[in-house]
């Protein structure tokens, strides 16, 4: 699990819009530093959404929070279209900031609360003192999110929770950005407006040429929206692949036990199969040795202990930091009762 | 609902049981509104089920469709003073809860029919030991000795899998992961040995790997008691696997219930259908476009005239904006029971209405 090493990174490309490389966050507590994300990396490509999956305490908002410089990583490289944001000062770094925008995932708190619609969606021009066309442009994306002209002129308590999701959708895309990081924008939704947004997320993506960073918990949203999934394990990465690749033959053992606890209405499915995480996840003040996945690893032998995986490349494009990655169709364990087999 | 809602209890009544001749739990026409300043809010609307010992029946909804509300109201935890001339019966082993005051309602609360809350955190006592919490409701109910109450709350924590329990059983909730803290609301509700267990929404706030550990363990509890389970929660595939009935409410109605293998395969009430399809699925390759409701969810002060869905729903006819549909049981399936003019399966409101118009036009 250690997910260290670059090899991901896909740099004979021309089309990376970022890039990023060795990033550490941590943070000082009372007990000792956090290693909320250690020695991350991964690239998108322009167009591109890499999905970022990984159950709490994991480190993908982190991560998507220190690419957007909120606040600076402890150490690593950030390049958006290849220039470096680590370096930047803080006035070269709010001229790049339009190009980078965030959508949270709470929707009503995540506005202000006593302005109107529009005003909120016009904001980021106002403050870049952008006049021109500025109610056209306004009015021209709130259209297109799917919100009418009555709504405009509403304040957000008065918006239902898909309706605050789309006026944040506006005002992330009114300064016209290369990059939307989305941390889980669509699970404080109910299904049904969930679905709305994530077709108006990939509308939008098609319409503006946008790249996006989409990290979720959900693993059926993060494989809907994906080009690229990245799995995150204790601020490591695990496995990072082709959306089909990794849901069709997850290589390692955390990816597995992910996709294995995924409810299926046809609970005869999966369930039986599946092999079940134990223990709880260890603190991030204190990490495991070696592969940080260890101590609930089905397959963890000694040396995972020892001995820190790096990224290696499994299959074209497939990526996973494991020293005994899973083959698809053998078993993932064998215990004395007989073999555990591995999802298909 | 209407006089069909007695013929619905016997409808997903399967063969009567031996020692106590009827359901566990039947729910009859159950109304729950509250007043508030914006006018009557109707969250349950005359909704009738029943269940059996040891059966699980999911109740699945959007937030608002008033899943939590009937779940509360079968417990007494509605407020009261905002109740408006509640209807209904809730017959527990044939006694209804109903009318109970809250001094009856405690014998029955936590001993016969217990419940466990989507927020782990928030439904714990923060400065309270958890094993204390335990031993609260073996204490009240069966005026245990505290030595007895503390070996008996420890044995429960190890129960729903909680390492090292002789420890965890001196810690404070905050202690806890939130993975342990609902392994302890599961022990606090299963302290008594209750009949019935209703959990609302209990792996809503937790990863998915835990979710499975919480499920899979409520479910092998549920199986060594023989105890009836109401899981209530907004995903449709989390109650799928582990319900043998499932009931879909819509702004404060059942709008389709049945057992969980046939409401899969034959849905017939377009909003479930729509349920379904707007998840995605973890088995499409990327990209695949969600078929998305639209609109939003009615206001329950003023629900819509006719069928409640038809504002949103894509096979509405004319008549469904005038006559609301009946609970009525499917042809193939009695057990399975839906609310809607124009199922799935058939043709939609307009065609149908198309056709029976044709005719009529010749006569003129």
């Amino acid at each position: 699990m250690a997910g260290s090493g670059t090899a991901p990174l896909r740099d004979g490309r021309e089309d990376i819009v970022l890039r990023v490389e060795h990033l550490v966050v941590e943070f000082p507590t009372k007990g000792g530093r956090v290693q909320a994300v250690s020695d991350v990396s991964f690239d998108v490509a322009k167009g591109e959404t890499l999905g970022l999956v990984g159950e709490s305490g994991c480190g993908k908002s982190t991560t998507g929070r220190a690419v957007m410089q909120l606040p600076r990583p402890r150490s690593g490289r950030v390049a958006l279209e290849g220039t470096e944001l680590t370096s930047l000062s803080p006035e070269e770094l709010r001229e790049m900031r339009p190009k980078m925008q965030l959508i949270f995932q709470d929707p009503i708190s995540s506005l202000n609360p006593r302005r109107v619609v529009v005003d909120i969606v016009a904001e980021p021009l106002a403050i870049w003192g952008i006049e021109e066309n500025r109610r056209f442009r306004v009015n021209h994306l709130l259209e297109t999110v799917g919100l009418d002209t009555d709504t405009a002129a509403r304040r957000p308590h008065q918006l239902s929770g898909g309706q605050c999701q789309r006026v944040s959708i506006a005002r992330a895309l009114v300064m016209d950005p290369q990059v939307l990081i989305c941390d889980e924008p669509v699970s404080a939704l109910d299904v049904s407006v969930q679905a709305q947004i994530l077709n108006l997320l990939e509308d939008m993506k098609a319409r503006y040429g946008l790249t996006m960073v989409f990290i979720s918990h959900d693993l059926s949203v993060v494989k809907n929206i994906s080009d690229r999934v990245a799995v995150m394990y204790l601020g490591k990465l695990c496995e990072i692949a082709p959306s089909e690749a990794l849901y069709r033959r997850p290589a390692h053992p955390y990816t597995n036990a992910l996709l294995a606890s995924v409810p299926h209405p046809d609970a005869s499915r999966v369930r039986g199969k599946s092999v079940p995480l134990t223990g709880e996840l260890p603190s991030a003040l204190d990490p495991p040795s070696g592969c940080r996945f260890r101590t609930r690893c089905p397959r963890a032998e000694a040396r995972c202990a020892d001995e820190e995986p790096t990224m290696r490349e499994l299959q074209p494009g497939q990526f996973v930091a494991c020293h005994f990655p899973v083959t698809p169709g053998r078993p993932l364990v064998t215990t004395p009762t007989g073999a555990l087999g591995a999802p298909a | 609902m209407r006089n069909d809602a007695a013929a619905v209890g016997e409808l997903l009544d399967p063969v009567g049981r031996s020692d106590f001749d009827g359901p566990l739990l039947d729910v009859r026409d159950l109304t729950t509104h509250f007043q508030t300043p914006r006018g009557i809010v109707r969250a349950v609307d005359g909704v009738s089920f029943t269940l059996e010992a040891g059966r699980t029946l999911g109740i699945v909804g959007e937030s608002g469709s008033g899943k939590t509300v009937l779940s509360r109201s079968i417990l007494g935890l509605s407020p009261r003073r905002q109740l408006v001339d509640p209807q209904g019966q809730i017959l527990f082993e044939g006694r209804d809860l109903r009318p109970m005051d809250e001094h009856e309602l405690r014998e029955v609360r936590g001993r016969q029919i217990s419940m466990i809350f989507q927020d782990p955190m928030t439904a714990l006592n923060p400065v309270m030991k958890v094993g204390r919490q335990i031993m609260e409701s073996l204490r009240v109910h069966f005026d245990m000795s505290k030595a007895d109450a503390r070996e008996r709350a420890i044995d429960l924590l190890g129960q729903v899998g909680i390492p090292s329990p002789g420890v965890r059983v001196d810690e404070y909730p905050h202690q806890l992961s939130g993975g342990m803290r609902q392994r302890v609301m599961i022990a606090i509700a299963l302290s008594c040995e209750p009949k019935l267990l209703i959990a609302d929404e209990p792996t809503t706030a937790l990863d998915v790997t835990v979710q499975a550990q919480i499920l899979d363990l409520l479910g092998r509890l549920q199986s060594e008691r023989n105890m009836a389970v109401v899981l209530i929660s907004h995903d449709l595939e989390v109650v799928g696997g582990r319900a043998d009935d499932i009931a879909v409410m819509y702004a404060g109605r059942i709008v389709e219930m049945g057992p969980a293998a046939e409401l899969f395969k034959a849905t017939r009430m377009p909003y479930t259908d729509a349920l379904l399809r707007s998840v995605p699925n973890i088995e499409d390759p990327p990209h695949t476009r969600l078929l998305a409701i639209g609109g939003r969810p009615p206001d329950l002060v003023s629900p819509p005239p006719g069928c409640r869905f038809n504002p949103r729903c894509p096979r509405a006819g004319f008549r469904c904006g005038v006559q609301e549909p009946p609970l009525a049981p499917d042809d193939d399936n009695v057990h399975h029971i839906y609310r809607c003019w124009y199922p799935v399966g058939g043709p939609t409101g307009p065609e149908a209405e198309a056709a029976e118009a044709r005719p009529r036009r010749v006569e003129h």
